[in-house]
């Protein structure tokens, strides 16, 4: 055998270089409990029903919108063909009504909708689905399913662990349990998030002093040391409850390093007065004004939750419980140690200086890693 | 209705997935019905007006095709999907082989042709088990072989790779046995030679296709840019690219040059406005455009951000270095592209993986993750300057 025998040549670097963009359509379904149509949109790339359908009618290598609304209905016809829904017991006709086109980020894709008429409300939703998958068997579908808010997705295959049918089953999930869901996260972002913790602690630990001829002194009762917690905490509560929607409902939107840089800033900021008192009263102001930018922060884990559409006020309130229930769980681990430890010699120079230095520390290293985008933390 | 058989299986996919759809719903403009007949909505690309062609040949032939004719139209989907780095082509390649993709009984070539698609889907293990078992049947074929030198370079495994192209030799021409030989031998600590070597066999005629000729240069100016020699490098790239001018991976690869050497403006120049370019290359021009400041950087930086989302949402992993670079030069997220790293570096292992996850860890402050790339430096012996500088960069802010 001669070297002519390998006839091409794979370069070496062929499998390390990266893709195009595979083949792939989004086929989004929408339903709602009691409803037995299921709204449908489906899009598809027009490169690859041009392969499938031959779009490009006249041959000049560019597909307009004249050609591809001629063909509208060999469109619904291929693509509905390729995709059947059943409700669990028998299989919904497909319905189509309009076609649009889109841009995605590797081109133009027709957008079909189309309703799936099911018998009854669906219990069990089936997906079968084989678009594409005889011409490019590394097609993907990337479903999402939407039901009463609650978003499921699943990547339709021709073989393997996905597969080209997907079953939903709609009885299990409730609008509790997305709350709960979202309270859950809501929960585990502030055992995670060491910065919002810190900013509690820092706003917390001179609630059990008053300051008095330029000096800290323990409060005299737990009902004083309970009302100022309250304060702070109610506060911070309100102002961040505000942010977090606002910034949920997509009314302001900030850049997510602005609101890390300006996070860490209000640790330093919170931890620092605690060394060098400057507002000493109303720790509450504090906690109002800088629980605006945290806010914008809970907003951002939220956002990359993913929230569901049709339950945007139930998912947000549940992660907002969520987050109060697990600052409530931080009060409660604080404040009645630092109560007890108010009188003792070690509290103001050991905890609230020694303490809030080490916070300010870090903080300081936070903000500046933020600001620049080092990755400090 | 014609229907297809379905599985009855279901598995739902993890809510990443919908975290990654609403992102990149939220990233394209919304669906429309243009005001104009005329309004032009794609334009297909000569690579994809090629597949195309070649579509309607292949059509014909697909029931029963004999395996001969379908290996030959799978060759051709394989040799344009290679160039453009185009992943619909690949999956063509695997349709035209029909029910030759599972057939238990394969001969040589097939097997071949099955780890080549396997291997660009960066499912080395399953394409080293085709490799294996075509040289079992025949264990003088050059194209398994050169393909098995290849992944085991991909992987980072020199010494493997320096043995299937010493077996390559013999059986390929002088071009193609020499580059598979220089480029490892560079990797193993022997650049000098190699690029010598190489330099020499190119300045020859030569018997080689421009593609093989575009691949020799393009090596050699990568183990030039290595040994932190920019001009040859650049020279080289040059030659390269007048072979080969529509080859992702060159122009990727001298994009790079260009960007280490600061010259964005020579890089947006090269890869020109396309935006259904690779992968690849968009990040390349993302990178320039940024640092520039174009007025087109932030549509390139999201149309990246999307495509990496729709990625992840298809559970596609064969991007993760770019991911990180994406991460770590332009969402300035260090801890993030730090991950990426490694898990890219658990599957392949070239300099590019290795520098990309130094500069992670450097970035990110945590030298213990850079680890593998540490040892694979150690190990190898591979000649890299600036990769040396990292690593030892690394040392001295961890000392700190």
């Amino acid at each position: 055998m001669t070297w002519r025998s390998i006839g091409f040549l794979l370069l070496f670097a062929a499998g390390t270089s990266a893709a195009h963009k595979p083949s792939d359509s989004y086929l989004t379904l929408t339903m709602h409990s009691g409803a037995s149509n299921v709204s449908c949109q489906w899009d598809i790339a027009l490169r690859d029903l041009d392969l499938a359908l031959d779009l490009d009618a006249d041959s000049d290598h560019a597909i307009t919108w004249g050609e591809v609304r001629a063909r509208e209905r060999d469109l619904f016809g291929y693509a509905l063909g390729r995709l059947q829904l059943d409700d669990g017991a028998a299989s919904c006709p497909l319905v189509p009504g309009e076609l649009r086109v889109d841009d995605h980020s590797d081109g133009a894709y027709a957008v079909l909708e189309f309703f799936a008429a099911c018998a009854q409300p669906p219990v069990r939703l089936g997906v079968d689905y084989c678009l594409l998958f005889d011409i490019d068997p590394s097609h993907r579908g990337l479903l999402r399913l939407d039901a009463d808010g609650i978003s499921r997705s699943a990547v339709l295959s021709p073989t393997g662990p996905a597969q080209s049918r997907q079953q939903f089953d709609l009885t299990q999930t409730s609008r509790l349990d997305t709350f709960r869901q979202f309270a859950g996260d809501g929960m585990h972002h502030i055992w995670i998030g060491y910065d919002h913790l810190l900013f509690l602690i820092s706003l917390l630990l001179p609630a059990v002093l008053t300051r008095r001829d330029a000096t800290w002194q323990p409060v005299a009762s737990l009902r004083s040391a309970l009302l100022g917690v309250l304060a702070v905490v109610t506060a911070f509560t309100v102002s961040h409850s505000i942010t977090l929607t606002l910034a949920a409902l997509d009314l302001i939107d900030l850049p997510s390093r602005l609101v890390e840089s300006g996070i860490a800033l209000s640790v330093l900021l919170a931890s620092l007065n605690n060394v060098w008192p400057i507002v000493t009263r109303r720790g509450w102001v504090l906690a109002f004004a800088f629980g605006l930018v945290h806010g914008f922060g809970f907003a951002g884990v939220l956002g990359d939750l993913g929230l569901p559409r049709g339950a945007l006020t139930l998912a947000l309130a549940g992660f907002n419980i969520g987050v109060e229930i697990g600052q409530l769980a931080v009060v409660l681990a604080v404040v009645p140690l630092i109560y007890l430890l108010r009188h003792t010699h070690f509290y103001r120079p050991g905890i609230l200086v020694g303490g809030s230095s080490t916070i300010a520390l870090v903080a300081g290293v936070w903000f500046i890693g933020r600001v620049f985008g080092l990755g400090l933390g | 209705m014609q229907y297809c058989r379905a599985s009855r299986h279901s598995r739902l996919a993890a809510a990443v997935f919908a975290a990654a759809m609403l992102v990149s719903a939220v990233a394209h403009a919304a669906p429309h019905r243009p005001a104009e007949d005329g309004v032009v909505l794609e334009r297909l690309s000569p690579a994809t007006v090629a597949l195309r062609s070649l579509r309607g040949e292949s059509a014909a032939l697909k029931t029963e095709a004999k395996l001969v004719d379908a290996l030959a139209a799978a060759r051709r989907y394989v040799e344009l999907g290679r160039t453009h780095s185009d992943p619909r082509a690949y999956g063509y390649a695997q349709a035209a082989l029909g029910t030759w993709w599972s057939s238990d009984h394969a001969p040589p070539e097939l097997l071949v042709m099955r780890a080549r698609i396997l291997q660009f889907r960066h499912d080395f293990g399953g394409a080293l088990a085709q490799i294996e078992a075509a040289l079992k049947a025949d264990p003088l074929n050059p194209e398994a072989w050169l393909l098995f030198a290849s992944i085991e370079q991909v992987r980072g495994n020199v010494r493997a790779s320096r043995m299937a192209c010493l077996k390559l030799i013999p059986l390929a021409d002088p071009l193609i046995g020499t580059t598979c030989a220089a480029s490892t031998a560079a990797l193993g600590g022997h650049a000098q030679q190699g690029e010598r070597v190489l330099a020499a066999v190119l300045a020859r005629p030569t018997a080689g296709s421009n593609s093989e000729r575009a691949w020799a240069w393009t090596t050699l100016a990568e183990m030039r840019e290595r040994l932190g020699d920019a001009a040859g490098a650049e020279s080289a790239f040059r030659q390269a690219l007048a072979l080969a001018p529509d080859d992702v991976y060159g122009r990727a690869a001298y994009a790079d040059l260009l960007l280490d050497l600061d010259r964005p403006r020579d890089v947006r120049l090269l890869l020109g406005v396309d935006p259904a370019q690779a992968d690849a290359t968009l990040l390349r021009a993302a990178l320039a455009a940024k640092r520039i400041g174009d007025a087109d950087a932030p549509l390139l930086l999201a149309s990246l951000a999307e495509r990496f989302a729709e990625a992840r949402a298809r559970g596609d992993e064969t991007h993760l270095r770019e991911q990180a670079r994406f991460a770590l030069e332009l969402d300035h997220d260090s801890a993030s592209a730090l991950d990426l790293a490694r898990r890219n570096f658990a599957v392949q292992r070239e300099p590019a993986d290795a520098r990309v996850l130094l500069e992670s860890a450097l970035a990110a402050g945590d030298r213990q993750a850079a680890a593998p790339a540490l040892d694979w430096l150690r190990d190898t012996g591979v000649d890299a300057p600036r990769l040396r500088g990292l690593a030892g960069q690394l040392a001295k802010e961890m000392r700190r």
